[in-house]
């Protein structure tokens, strides 16, 4: 078995469901101590009873960053996956509020948790990995606001990437990946932007962040896992 | 309730498989090699000249070397791994020349050999034996090589910037003409231990290497662990994989 991370401790945001549940189960496995943090109990309850022991932290990393870092006592790697679209719209539809709200959610989360993450990051020089989207490296109609958020998560890890050496910061960018509840015309619609014709799944998002964690020479990289969707860099 | 435990069942991920890496001798395309070889999967590694090496290479895990020029001998060669191994299921198109002559500021001392020998063996034989491997393969990968000057351009390296350039746009478009069923990928390496790095003084080594944000050259057993994720992703392709410690940040 793979015990390449026995004697690291890994975060995970917004771990206890879908991707993020998917990636902390993937570390576990791979021997890390594994901490994940959410907004919803029950969600984080379940995760725990999948994956096994992992402590478990109730916090929305919107507001709740300096009592999450309470429990986090030292740290390897940080997994900034914790985000999410609140609406679906199109530019003109989408206020100021809406922007404030999704930048909020998808990127400023990202930059408190990294700040309160980095004195711990640099003692271990360990690694951060920040699951973007392939909407943030070629727009698609997810909205403007959560693509611009995404769009900013790839260039803050690409800007980190010089600035917080020896730390290690990359990103993960998936393609559609049905996590939630999906209508079949959502599922069809995603698959059809793929070149493999298909959604992805949580497990091959985790494999990616599993990699980027392992891979010593990978820094400032956007992993792009999403079936072909997306070609550009 | 008791915790699911982490221990899961030993299986090698290549366990079956069966690989040809291209320029395969030595560097970059024998630590694919041998990560590929330590997965569970069959090797081949061609080779163009260097056939002891080569065959020191091969034996060191039990797989073949195999002669060839990746620009004129394309089919031949992956017949040869069919003839050998019975089946292709990942093809890593690593095979390029590295001539300290092509590495030039001056553009007038660009020679159509140069062009010719790099396009050749860089461009020409990538394509080729994905043609040839996507003829053969059920399903599978195809893993190419490209460098950081694809993307971002480099004084001395025209001819090679050119030829890596065109491994970029090849690998976008064979994804989408191979997909679903053979996932192409490539992987843009920055300063690893190997060919040009090897040509450069001491002082020189120091001072590329304060330019990487990790501070120090690429491993190419770090290149395999990269060639060994695409290997065994099935919902990655037509993907460009910047490994290079942070130095183009693209």
């Amino acid at each position: 078995m793979d015990n390449s991370l026995a004697g690291k401790t890994a975060l995970v945001t917004g771990g206890s469901r879908g991707i993020g549940r998917a990636v902390a189960k993937v570390l576990y496995h791979a021997g890390a101590r594994v901490i994940i943090c959410g907004r919803d109990p029950k969600s984080l309850i379940a995760a725990a009873k999948e994956i096994g022991e992992i402590i478990c932290v109730p916090a929305d990393v919107r507001k709740d960053v300096k009592k999450l870092f309470r429990v986090v006592d030292r740290l390897d790697i940080l997994v900034n996956n914790a985000g999410g679209m609140e609406h679906y719209g199109g530019f003109e539809k989408t206020g100021l509020d809406a922007w404030r709200s999704t930048f909020e959610l998808n990127l400023f989360s990202a930059v408190e948790v990294t700040r309160a993450a980095l004195p711990l990051l640099r003692k271990s020089k360990g690694c951060i990995v920040n699951i973007a989207s392939d909407v943030g490296r070629r727009p698609f109609d997810m909205g403007p606001d959560y693509c611009a958020a995404k769009a900013g998560l790839i260039s803050l890890t690409r800007y980190l990437a010089a600035e917080l050496a020896p730390v290690r910061v990359n990103a993960v960018a998936p393609g559609p990946v049905v996590t939630g509840s999906w209508s079949p015309a959502d599922i069809r619609k995603a698959a059809s932007r793929t070149l493999m014709k298909r959604t992805g799944t949580t497990e091959e998002v985790a494999s990616a962040v599993l990699f980027a964690v392992k891979c010593g020479y990978l820094n400032g990289a956007v992993c792009g896992v999403d079936g072909g969707a997306v070609r550009t860099p | 309730m008791k915790a699911p435990s982490r221990s899961r069942a030993p299986e090698l991920p290549l366990a079956g498989k069966v690989a040809l890496v291209t320029g395969g001798s030595r560097g970059i395309g024998a630590a694919v090699a041998r990560a590929f070889a330590a997965a569970g999967a069959k090797v081949a590694i061609n080779y163009r000249k260097s056939r002891d090496e080569a065959q020191a290479t091969a034996d060191s895990f039990g797989g073949a070397a195999l002669k060839g020029d990746v620009g004129r001998e394309a089919d031949s060669l992956i017949a040869a791994v069919v003839k050998n191994f019975g089946r292709l299921d990942i093809l890593v198109n690593n095979a390029g020349r590295s001539d300290p002559k092509a590495w030039t500021e001056d553009l007038d001392a660009v020679t159509d050999e140069m062009w010719d020998e790099v396009l050749d063996t860089d461009l020409r034989g990538t394509f080729r034996c994905s043609r040839a491997a996507a003829r053969v393969m059920k399903q599978g990968k195809i893993i190419n090589v490209t460098s950081i000057p694809a993307l971002t351009g480099e004084r001395e390296a025209i001819v090679y910037s050119i030829a890596k350039a065109g491994v970029l746009g090849m690998t976008k478009s064979l994804a989408m003409l191979l997909a679903p069923r053979i996932q192409v990928n490539c992987m843009a390496l920055g300063s690893v231990e190997t060919g040009w790095v090897e040509w450069l003084t001491p002082a020189q080594r120091k001072s590329y290497a304060s330019a990487i944000p990790v501070g120090r050259f690429g491993k190419p057993d770090e290149v395999g662990q990269l060639a060994l994720f695409l290997a065994e992703s099935d919902w990655v392709t037509g993907q460009t994989y910047v490994l290079d410690g942070g130095e183009a940040r693209v």
